[in-house]
């Protein structure tokens, strides 16, 4: 390769790695600016960390399905079934409905990933499909009515509380990600799946185990969901499969596969929060918010989708 | 090159910080504004320029929807917020999920607001507690719209709410009227084989109080509701509705009417599409609830019969109550449900006569004005109930176009 092939590839590279702090440096600094730094206040600061929170879970367990280059697409309805359920259950007693929901959420976890390790279905197919036989089957359960909570459940809707179990939960998974074997095989599963299976990966451990880390984050999510609006109903968790998506491309994880880095599930949802945010409070007109959000997101697409043949190490 | 791009990163927040640093606030602050507003509303804001009005921030929930019932909503409540000499503070929920309405409330209560506008139906049973809960933690005046009548309001938001000072009332629709109406115009047209479009099954207020409309209908007149289309994935979409009539017609040759209980401002291009390409104007008649965009054609056409609609005013109301309390009158003691009435259109020519005010401003600057007691001192609670009662067609043909 020539020296002048290999600068051009050294920049694209660059840029292809460092795009999602650019992004989120220049979303602080603009609305920074913009709201006369009310951003910063305290009272915003802890509005992006809560409002971060569900999908800085959901994309911290979704790294290692990522980087085995698959997704979740049941993980809304995971949320909404583990959020009714639990519910359900808070009025008998919080303690319970915390453990209901975390093991709803890892019974639906494990369903998935058992079905993902042992079918030779696309993920995409049978996640989407779990997805809508649960989602067809909250209605008839709620019997069309939200599941409401006791009022004494709002005041677990903490931010100190939340950004706990951010850092553990973000703690336990980096070192599994990045420190253990788990991680290393499951992003060589996302290279190529021959390989690995070749070199003596047990892929149906590592792709069972990686549906029980979304459906633990589905349980998480729940439960902090009900704590925050006091109830559930079918509609809870809708579109957070898709969020996650957005929030992992934005950190960085536009195609998943080895290359997915842990900070990818950092970055993005906290761009997306502080778009969301910096935008009401600039007072950037309605009708032009989601253009914005939308025009970002397709220049990441396009940026990334340029840049990847240049990613090669 | 991480540790680099780490400070960088913290670099630019300190410096954000630095130069910006400065609690609460908003931004664009618009001409009527001599400051950021206030966090203390029971001490009311600033003297709001010339009007001699004390100047509060309101804020509303903007999805940014542009439909018959969206829009005229967005353009009330922004005049009477001029007009009342308040800043208007919007915010845009990032989905149409609780949570995210709960979300998009915290991004107002950071901007100092001393009111807001919460749309019930957004929050619904489950999360209105939750919103009730953040408005008076945040000591911010607050009240529904779009809800249901106080007692309706679950035990949980009720407790709250009734002892509150901070509560402005809830502003309700009567839905089951609004269906049974819609029943009853179409069996004045002699049609009682009824096709039903509407809303997801469900137990929540609106939409079990439209079924509950229709039932008393079919009971009374003898009519009947030969087939029902609830999927939202089909009722959200002009060609969903189109494809939903026609095999409706394709079924059941003998319907010979349409109630659209929901979504109509989605379904109902289609819906008209496909009845005049099946021929069937004359004989197949259509009743529905919320304003649809360009209702003049469907009436035109003579297929469009009712439509109740226009519950606009909701957040008009709420911002008069606030503007009275933060000028120092206010008009009750705390927060009692008010029945804002839809605006029933009972026939074609009605709807077309309709159609050439729609784009009105309900309450113009002269009206708001003296529905301040500072301004009016006989401008008391019986006269601000006897105007949201008599919000209808005729009141607004009336008040403006009686000569």
């Amino acid at each position: 390769m020539s020296e002048q092939k290999r600068e051009k590839m050294s920049w694209q590279r660059t840029v292809l790695k460092v795009y999602p702090f650019v992004i989120l440096a220049a979303v602080l600094l603009v609305f920074g600016i913009l709201t006369g730094g009310s951003l910063f206040s305290s009272r915003n600061l802890e509005n992006i960390l809560d409002q971060s929170f569900q999908y800085l879970i959901g994309c911290m367990a979704a790294l290692f399905i990522f980087a085995q280059g698959e997704q979740d697409f049941a993980m809304a309805s995971n949320v909404a079934l583990s959020a009714i359920a639990a519910a359900a259950v808070s009025q008998i007693s919080v303690p319970l409905a915390l453990v209901v929901a975390l093991a709803v959420g890892l019974a639906i976890g494990c369903i998935c990933g058992g079905m993902y390790a042992k079918l030779p279905i696309p993920v995409f197919f049978l996640t989407m499909c779990i997805g809508n036989v649960i989602s067809g089957f909250l209605g008839p359960l709620t019997n069309y009515s939200s599941v409401r909570t006791p009022v004494s459940m709002l005041d677990l809707d903490n931010a100190i509380l939340k950004l706990a179990v951010a850092v553990v939960f973000g703690v336990i998974i980096y070192i599994l990600y990045n420190r253990t074997r788990y991680g290393k095989n499951s992003r060589a599963i996302g290279a190529s799946s021959t390989v690995a299976k070749l070199s003596g990966i047990n892929l149906s451990k590592y792709k069972f185990a990686a549906f029980v880390f979304t459906g633990l984050a589905a349980g998480i999510v729940a439960f902090f969901s009900i704590c925050k609006s006091g109830g559930a109903s079918k509609a809870t968790g809708t579109m957070f499969h898709f969020n996650v998506m957005v929030a992992m491309a934005l950190g960085g994880a536009t195609t998943g596969g080895p290359k997915v880095k842990f900070i990818c599930a950092i970055i993005g949802p906290l761009i997306i929060s502080v778009l969301t945010l910096g935008m009401n409070l600039a007072s950037v007109p309605v009708g032009m918010q989601n253009l914005l959000k939308g025009a970002l997101f397709l220049c990441v697409m396009v940026l990334s989708d340029r840049l990847s043949k240049f990613d090669i190490d | 090159m991480k540790k680099l791009l780490a400070l960088l990163l913290a670099l630019i927040m300190v410096l954000s910080l630095a130069a910006c640093g400065q609690e609460g606030g908003g931004t664009q602050e618009p001409d009527n504004t001599e400051d950021p507003g206030t966090s203390e509303p029971d001490e009311g804001g600033d003297e709001g320029g010339d009007t001699g009005l004390v100047n509060f921030r309101m804020g509303y929930f903007d999805t940014g929807s542009q439909d018959g019932t969206s829009t005229p909503l967005r353009n009330n409540l922004v005049a009477a917020i001029e007009s009342l000499g308040a800043t208007g503070v919007p915010v845009q929920p990032a989905e149409s999920t609780s949570d995210a309405y709960l979300d998009a409330l915290d991004t107002l209560l950071s901007q100092d607001v001393d009111a807001v506008a919460l749309p019930w139906v957004s929050f619904m049973y489950a999360g209105s507690p939750a919103a009730v809960k953040k408005c008076e933690d945040a000591g911010v005046y607050y009240g529904f719209y779009w809800g249901p009548a106080m007692e309706d309001l679950g035990e949980d938001t009720l407790s709250i709410c009734q002892d509150s000072e901070l509560f402005l009332g809830c502003f309700y629709q009567n839905e089951t009227d609004a269906a049974y109406s819609a029943m009853e115009t179409l069996h004045n047209y002699g049609c009682d084989q009824i096709g039903y479009i509407g809303l997801a099954a469900s137990n929540e207020m609106q939409e079990n109080s439209r079924d509950y409309g229709c039932q008393l209908a079919i009971e009374d007149f003898g009519m009947e509701i030969l087939v029902e289309q609830r999927d939202t994935n089909v009722t959200l979409t002009a060609e969903g509705g189109a494809t939903t009539v026609e095999n409706f017609l394709t079924a059941y040759p003998e319907m010979d009417g349409l109630i659209i209980a929901g979504n109509t401002q989605f379904v109902m291009p289609g819906v008209h599409q496909a009845i005049t390409a099946a021929g069937r104007e004359d004989d197949f008649k259509v009743a529905a609830i919320d304003f649809p965009d360009d209702m003049a054609t469907y009436a035109e056409s003579g297929v469009l019969v009712y439509d109740s609609g226009g519950h606009v005013t909701g957040p008009v109301y709420l911002t008069i109550l606030a503007a009275n309390i933060m000028n120092g009158t206010p008009l009750a003691e705390g927060g009692q449900s008010y029945n804002q009435q839809y605006i029933k259109l009972t026939s074609s020519e009605e709807i077309m006569g309709w159609m050439e005010i729609e784009d009105e401003i309900v309450y113009n600057t002269d009206e708001l004005l003296q529905c301040l007691q500072v301004n009016n001192p006989d401008f008391d609670l019986d006269a601000f109930v006897e105007m949201v009662e008599s919000y209808s067609y005729s009141d607004i043909m009336e008040r403006h176009h009686s000569e």
